[in-house]
């Protein structure tokens, strides 16, 4: 599958606009990693084997966009978006709408459920990766240092998680700076907790294909909040920001010239 | 070791044990979050090791990879004391009860009866908490008998959603037999281990020369399945718990719905903490004990009638 983050953010934007609700800046700072995570495994997340988790849940509308895109929500279900009796709810609900891997968005609680669900596959002999997606901010929940305690302990095999590392979070930049590198949060897990780390310092340029197969991965993605909206809009106000007609057209015209270059490029 | 002997968290590993014994499920997980011995599970995780993780001191952690095994298939049961895992609430409520979980969510240690470790300890107002969440049952066995039945059925039966069970410590036996069940004066509701006392209190209350004093056990308290009797004209409710969100506020419910008015009188914690003691010394002062709840009968009992 080759997912053009371009297009995901197209929908993401006209998703959000249409119902003037829903966080812009955290989903466009996820695609450029979810198009590369279906390009990998989109076949085997749709069939159920590989588990997706947005444990930043108000990211979800990443998440929806993608799955649109491949087929497996409608255009029509798509304009249920965060309206009553639908299953795309303003953060992701597993009963409703299995393809989300978990409920979400009380922060800090995806990875246990992620780690959970790496080790009953292992336990139960089931084929599958599953892969975590935590927001910088989230690392200050203890419950994920709860989490990555326990995964290093237990090592479930085929466990990914990556770190949308934005410096951002809904009151502005990210307060507690890890030392202010993510490279810092790098050494930390490396020390600390995983063997496997890598560190991406640019979203565009994210390779996952010779990520560890026996033990759990970090992944950490240097970011920008709102990644991929023109440059006045990026960064620390694009958390729950609605743009207004004027706006939105703009950065739609912004979007939709990048999204033709990568498909010529 | 006679019934008489055992608690009701015993009969969690011992249920567990026969269940694996028999079934040889591997996909019974059990979780504990550094109390393996206090929740009764030692023999199990010896016995099952397979079946069996410590999670250490992180309840929060327990109750989202529980999460997650349960969404993979896996039968999960996982344990702590009342406090601490209903504590977690944020976690059984998004992360359970919301996407509703299959699983058993045990809180051993309930009421007082830890006695001299103190409040931080007991679980006092679990039943509120979990009462509140949509989805999620709550459960309460009285004794040692009744909960192997309880948690066998639970183990050997699909679940389509959470459940909170809730044990005990101490070691209780009662004998709930043939009690007069003409209730018209007086019906008892109690949960948990009161089964010894309330039967003491109705031997009492008849010498006295009160009769159609009956009872009920109320095991499964969300959803309540006990029915109540419309011209019962007074109710009494016990719990080891807060009177506040748990048994008695659960048959106030209901006879609201019923459009009844008996007089209910709530027996249980007055919306206060109690302290570090041995537990006869709490019942007594907290007022939880036979005596007291039998003194309350009869003051509210002749209140009524005069």
């Amino acid at each position: 599958m080759r997912i053009n983050p371009w297009t995901l953010r197209k929908i993401i934007l006209k998703m959000i606009y249409q119902k003037k609700s829903g966080h812009i800046g955290p989903s466009f700072s996820i695609v450029d990693l979810i198009s590369k995570i279906f390009s990998e495994s989109g076949d085997r997340i749709l069939t159920g084997e590989d588990v997706l988790i947005i444990s930043k849940g108000h990211a979800v509308p990443a998440l929806y966009a993608v799955l649109n895109m491949v087929g497996a929500i409608s255009d029509e279900e798509l304009e249920t978006f965060r309206e009553i009796d639908s299953r795309l709810e303003g953060h992701p609900v597993v009963n409703k709408l299995p393809l989300v891997g978990a409920t979400t968005g009380s922060l800090g609680q995806g990875l246990s459920i992620a780690i959970g669900r790496a080790l009953a596959k292992e336990k139960l002999g089931k084929n599958g990766t599953v892969s975590c997606i935590i927001g910088d901010g989230e690392l200050q929940e203890g419950q994920i240092w709860e989490a990555l305690l326990f995964a290093n302990k237990y090592k479930p095999k085929n466990l990914n998680i990556y770190i949308d590392w934005n410096n951002s979070q809904n009151n502005g930049e990210l307060l507690f700076n890890f030392n202010t590198q993510a490279s810092a949060i790098d050494s930390i897990m490396k020390d600390f907790i995983f063997n496997r780390v890598y560190y991406f310092n640019d979203p565009e340029k994210i390779e996952l294909n010779n990520l560890n197969k026996k033990e759990p991965n970090i992944v950490i993605i240097k970011n920008k909040k709102g990644f991929g909206l023109p440059k006045e809009f990026e960064g620390e106000n694009s958390h729950s920001f609605i743009p207004n007609e004027e706006e939105y057209n703009i950065i739609l015209k912004y979007i939709e010239k990048n999204e033709s270059e990568y498909n010529n490029g | 070791m006679a019934d008489e002997l055992k608690s009701t968290r015993q009969a969690l590993g011992d249920t567990l044990i026969s269940y694996m014994d028999k079934y040889k499920d591997n996909k019974l997980i059990v979780l504990t979050a550094d109390l393996t011995g206090p929740t009764g599970l030692l023999q199990f995780s010896k016995s099952y090791p397979g079946n069996f993780m410590d999670l250490g001191i992180a309840e929060s952690n327990m109750i989202g990879v529980g999460a997650g095994m349960a969404l993979d298939g896996m039968k999960v049961v996982m344990t702590s004391f009342a406090s601490f895992i209903t504590g977690r609430y944020d976690q059984i409520r998004c992360s359970l009860a919301y996407p509703k979980i299959p699983c058993i969510i045990v809180g051993t240690h309930s009421g007082m009866a830890i006695g001299r470790d103190g409040v931080t300890q007991m679980g006092l107002e679990d039943i509120a908490i979990m009462r509140a969440l949509p989805n999620m049952r709550v459960i309460q066995p009285n004794n040692y008998t009744n909960a192997c039945e309880i948690i066998d059925y639970l183990l050997k039966n699909d679940l389509n959603s959470p459940v909170y069970l809730r044990l005990h410590r101490q070691p209780y036996y009662d004998e709930f037999g043939d009690w007069d069940i003409d209730g018209q004066n007086i019906t008892i509701y109690f949960s948990g281990c009161f089964g010894r006392e309330v039967y003491n209190i109705i031997q009492r209350l008849n010498s006295k020369g009160i009769s159609g004093v009956s009872a009920e056990i109320v095991r499964s308290i969300k959803p309540l399945l006990t029915p109540i009797a419309p011209t019962t004209k007074m109710i009494v409710t016990i719990e080891d718990h807060s009177i506040i969100g748990g048994l008695g506020s659960a048959i106030i419910e209901r006879c609201s719905e019923m459009e009844i008015n008996p007089k209910i009188i709530r027996i249980g914690l007055n919306d206060i903490f109690p302290e570090s003691g041995k537990p006869e010394d709490l019942y007594r002062k907290y007022k939880l004990d036979e005596d007291s709840i039998y003194e309350r009968i009869i003051y509210e009992f002749e209140k009524l009638h005069t």
